[in-house]
């Protein structure tokens, strides 16, 4: 009788487990990481009685922990993937409001500048239309610094987000390294709920950096990045920090310091996750579209002053500079030892490339290249490459580095130069006239000047036309005013209009069209008087539509919508691949909750079974009690 | 397979979520009208939408233009008319002074009414215009165009024009300059000009008749008549051609060289001489003063009323060709006002056509998008009744 009621006391301790378990299943449900927990009932071997051998109840066994290797090893990497793609939408997605209104956008401002250009073609001596060319012009480069600068802060931020998911994972690190330390002390008698608490925290770095993860027989895990850099071995952990870039500041590189293999730069080694999406995004596409946006304004800039300092203002002046000239900012490494100054300067806008340059010495020659085609040329100095020449003065030392950055800043620094109205240089410098005298029909026109360096004219430049200027049966113009031999000019063939490049006379072309009787006279002369001229206007708002950057390639506007497509692009692309991640993610969840995870209806269920096993056992005492009653009261009688 | 209570509540609650952004979106759309909300919903879309609107806003300034030139053209078209009807005023006197029956006393009459139609004309090669730039006076439109001087009217603008543009590499002039206008005329008949000698005695009266093409050379014909029972005779020598034609003169004969002919009547005297050189071309003031010029002085004798008729005679042809000249003038700025209706109609169709495209890329379909909204919502709340459902099913329900 006494082992009958040893097994039902077995029975009743084992089953009050399991719904102990149960129970703390249940409490579970909804907490993260959790893996639900099972109780392994054993029979107790029983002893021989006689011919039979009956046993000694039941043995509640250590609790199981549902677990699959594989399938928290699916969760981590799609996690990983998922969260990289996810910071990369969220973004590219608050880049896009920056640059992405098209009513409001750079596009819009620049065809309202032109615009106003345009309209003072019609009355170039209007003060107030002068205000408007201005005012337009003054917004259009407020449009750029503000764009500019909200760029930066966008860099800024990623920073400061960097910064913060570095401390966060460096105190994952270490909860991981403490844990490590507590299983190996236990000696593999884990509780499945600090298993649960490690995996979580793997899973939370892995989220912002991608790992390798492997388990030791003992239950320590170690974790190593993705080219090997171990970063939490059994109780040590790595230490994460930023540090700033070798040029600029604000482009930090990432450390990682660990006992034993000291300090390493993983910039590149972060494998999927937060990081390597911060990463990816600041030296990606923000740092392409400050790069474009850049071009776009140095390319306005330079363009647009070059034409306005051909012409001549109401004062009679050749034109100043309309935009403050575009400064090409040359950041020296940290590494540096010699003393070498270095500027740059843009000598041709339009083969200028949104885009960085590096700078080299080895001892003897310097190297300037191109940091994203690779182009490169190499001298002593002055080194020209890509529409930008770079001087070098004072002694370097081998292996000095300086990067040169035309494009990246220059959003930031457009303004407008002048500030009279008078100062807008609306009219060409030259004026063509033909004789009074004349009786053909010849005349000059598209007067074109190019550079103003030989101008203003110190005489008129007369041109007369001779049947034979340039010997017998030869005819063509002879010049007065300026030292230049006869231009040939036959009216049978160059009637419909003939260009003269007389560059180093008058900073241009022109065009005889016509048909000349001898000794007709025509006349370029210095446009004294004629305030009215809107020809500099003319050509200064033809620039709205010229192609002139890239090689004669693209517009203002074209750059700049290229720059907002690829926002576009990156930032549908970037949506796009959060959402396959996301729901591949959301199947290896699936597929692990459905081993690991807590179904309340099983819980109820099991609940329900132990119950009615507690229910039996003591049942089994009554009955026990009831045999043993029995027993007595047949002695009682 | 086995579903765990956290998976079977979170998928329910992601189908919410995004139903519910897909609603948001569609929501966004209809409200703004809009397909494209950010360039990321369409890259290449957005940036066509950029270069679209660049070219809208060309258009419409190149509309401004055009508004402004045409304000300019009819202006200078009523001028011209003004001119025309002011010189025909003048070709009428004129006509009536070169009339045998008029008087000294009569023709200066009318040699004070000629100045002031000079006077007339003045002011007009001067007009302004609304903002306050003389039309005149070529590229320096702050300088007065003609002024006054002790040789005459004298012009003082440049011979330069305003274009303005009108289209894509297209620009159109809306103004002319007053050296075209005013100074430019071709005289007398266009092609050379004729003048007498101030010393001659005859009563010659020489006019131009025909010639092939312009006279290159200047030509001096001269009358011999060594005694007055001698011949006349002629002999016409070219600075450069030399001598060109002579012989005897014969009342009423033309005289013929070098592809010149001149018809020459009445009685010439010993020593009379006239040149025949290349066209010059003169500026309208000088050519009403001397008509006035010469009406004011008095002739008395048959040579200086012969000298009068001559120089009228020139006059009435050189105010022709002015008068053609400010037609032709009249007539240009028509044809630039006809070319910029035609623009501007191109513009409006230009700018039509533009919005249709942007409006394909960029505007919703709002039966498309409402049909959606219906469809989304019935979706969502599909999503919402079930896991309501769903959650409410629980074993522990039962016990």
């Amino acid at each position: 009788m006494a082992d009958l009621f040893g097994i039902s006391t077995s029975a009743l301790l084992a089953f009050q487990k399991g719904i102990a378990v149960t129970g703390h299943n249940i409490a579970n449900a909804s907490t993260e990481g959790y893996s639900r927990q099972d109780v392994i009932f054993e029979s107790a071997p029983g002893q021989r009685v006689g011919d039979h051998n009956i046993g000694n109840g039941v043995r509640a066994g250590t609790n199981t922990r549902a677990y699959d290797q594989y399938l928290t090893e699916a969760v981590r990497s799609t996690g990983s993937s998922k969260s990289q793609f996810e910071i990369a939408e969220q973004m590219s997605t608050r880049l896009i409001q920056l640059v992405g209104d098209s009513e409001s956008g750079l596009a819009a401002r620049t065809s309202s500048f032109f615009n106003a250009v345009e309209d003072l073609t019609n009355n170039p001596t209007s003060v107030a239309g002068r205000q408007v060319v201005l005012g337009e012009a003054d917004f259009l480069s407020a449009q750029f610094r503000t764009l500019g600068s909200q760029l930066d802060q966008l860099e800024d931020q990623v920073n400061l987000e960097l910064d913060v998911v570095l401390s966060e994972v460096n105190d994952q690190l270490s909860s991981i390294a403490a844990i490590n330390s507590a299983v190996s002390d236990t000696s593999g008698n884990v509780s499945g709920d600090l298993l649960d608490k490690r995996d979580t925290l793997v899973n939370q770095v892995s989220e912002r950096i991608g790992l390798l993860v492997s388990t030791q027989d003992n239950g320590v895990v170690n974790l190593a990045l993705k080219n090997g850099l171990p970063i939490v071995t059994g109780i040590s952990a790595g230490l994460l920090s930023s540090e700033r870039g070798e040029f600029d500041i604000s482009e930090t590189t990432l450390n990682l310091t660990y006992p034993g293999t000291g300090v390493n730069d993983i910039s590149s080694a972060t494998g999927n996750g937060k990081l390597q999406g911060l990463i990816n995004f600041r030296d990606g596409l923000l740092h392409d579209t400050q790069q474009r946006i850049g071009l776009m304004a140095a390319g306005l800039t330079e363009t647009v002053n070059a034409q306005h300092q051909r012409g001549l203002d109401l004062n009679g002046d050749f034109g100043k500079a309309f935009f403050t000239p575009t400064q090409i900012p040359v950041l020296g490494s940290l590494n540096n030892t010699g003393a070498a100054s270095v500027t740059a300067s843009i000598t041709d806008v339009g083969h200028l490339k949104a885009t960085d340059f590096s700078l080299a010495f080895d001892g003897t020659e310097w190297q300037l290249s191109n940091s994203s085609s690779g182009a490169s040329v190499t001298g002593t100095g002055p080194l020209t490459l890509d529409g930008i020449s770079v001087n070098i003065s004072g002694s370097a030392v081998a292996g000095d580095r300086y990067e040169v950055r035309p494009t990246f800043t220059a959003a930031s620094q457009m303004s407008v130069n002048i500030s009279n109205t008078s100062e807008i240089a609306s009219r060409n410098p030259l004026l063509s006239s033909t004789s009074a005298t004349n009786s053909g029909t010849s005349e000059i026109s598209a007067v074109t000047v190019s550079t103003s360096a030989s101008l203003p004219l110190t005489a008129d430049l007369t041109f007369t036309f001779n049947e034979n200027a340039l010997g017998a049966g030869m005819p063509g113009f002879t010049v007065t005013g300026a030292t230049v031999g006869p231009i040939a000019f036959d009216p049978t063939v160059d009637g419909a209009g003939k260009t003269i490049d007389l560059t180093a006379i008058m900073g241009g072309t022109f065009t005889i069209s016509g048909v000349p009787s001898a000794g007709d006279t025509l006349v370029l002369s210095n446009n004294v008087a004629g305030v009215g001229d809107n020809r500099n206007l003319q050509t200064l708002s033809g620039l709205s539509t010229s192609k002139t950057l890239l090689e004669g390639a693209a517009s203002f506007s074209d750059v700049f919508a290229s720059a907002v497509a690829e926002v576009g692009i990156q930032t549908r692309q970037a949506a796009m691949s959060r959402e396959t991640q996301t729901s591949l993610h959301d199947y290896a969840m699936n597929n692990q909750q459905s081993h690991a995870g807590v179904n309340l209806d099983e819980e109820a269920a099991k609940l329900l079974q132990y119950q009615q096993a507690y229910q039996a056992a003591a049942r089994v005492i009554a009955a026990s009690d009831e045999m043993f009653q029995t027993l007595l009261g047949a002695f009682r009688r | 397979m086995r579903i765990s209570t956290w998976q079977q509540a979170n998928t329910g609650l992601n189908n919410m979520l995004k139903q519910q952004q897909a609603l948001d979106t569609t929501h966004q759309q209809i409200s703004s009208g809009k397909k494209i909300l950010t360039p990321a919903d369409d890259p290449t879309g957005t940036s066509k939408l950029i270069s679209l609107s660049m070219a809208l806003s060309s258009e419409s300034q190149y509309e401004r233009n055009m508004g402004n030139a045409e304000n300019r053209l009819m202006q200078s078209e009523s001028l011209y008319g003004e001119m025309g009807n002011v010189l025909q005023r003048a070709r009428e006197l004129t006509l009536q002074a070169n009339n045998a029956t008029q008087t000294n006393e009569s023709r200066q009459v009318i040699s004070r009414e000629i100045a002031q139609i000079r006077d007339v004309m003045l002011d007009l090669a001067n007009t302004r215009d609304s903002q306050g730039e003389y039309i005149f006076s070529g590229l320096s439109t702050s300088t007065r165009a003609f002024a006054e001087t002790a040789t005459g009217v004298s012009f003082r603008g440049d011979q330069g024009a305003r274009l303005v543009s009108i289209a894509p590499d297209q620009q159109i002039k809306i103004s002319d300059s007053g050296f075209d206008v005013f100074q430019n005329i071709a005289t007398s008949d266009g092609r050379f000009q004729l003048s007498a000698a101030g010393g001659n005695t005859g009563n010659t009266l020489v006019s131009m008749s025909t010639q092939a093409s312009a006279v290159t050379d200047t030509y001096t014909l001269n009358f011999i008549q060594a005694s007055d029972s001698d011949p006349v005779t002629f002999e016409v020598s070219g600075a450069v051609s030399g001598l060109v034609a002579s012989g005897a003169y014969q009342p009423g004969n033309d005289i013929t060289f070098n592809g010149i002919t001149l018809s020459v009547s009445a009685s010439p005297a010993n020593a009379d001489s006239y040149s025949i050189s290349p066209m010059q071309r003169s500026d309208i003031f000088s050519m009403l003063d001397t008509i006035a010029n010469t009406l004011a002085s008095p002739a008395n004798d048959s040579a200086s009323q012969a000298n009068v008729q001559n120089t009228l005679g020139q006059s009435i042809d050189s105010l022709d060709r002015a008068m053609d000249h400010f037609f032709e003038f009249r007539a240009d700025a028509g044809h630039r006002l006809a070319r910029l209706e035609t623009q501007l109609d191109i513009n409006a169709d230009a700018q039509l056509s533009l919005q249709t495209i942007a409006s394909k890329i960029e505007d919703l379909d709002l039966t498309e998008a409402l049909t959606r909204l219906n469809l989304q919502m019935t979706a969502l709340q599909a999503a919402q009744q079930s896991y309501v459902k769903v959650q409410g099913l629980s074993l522990f329900n039962f016990l």
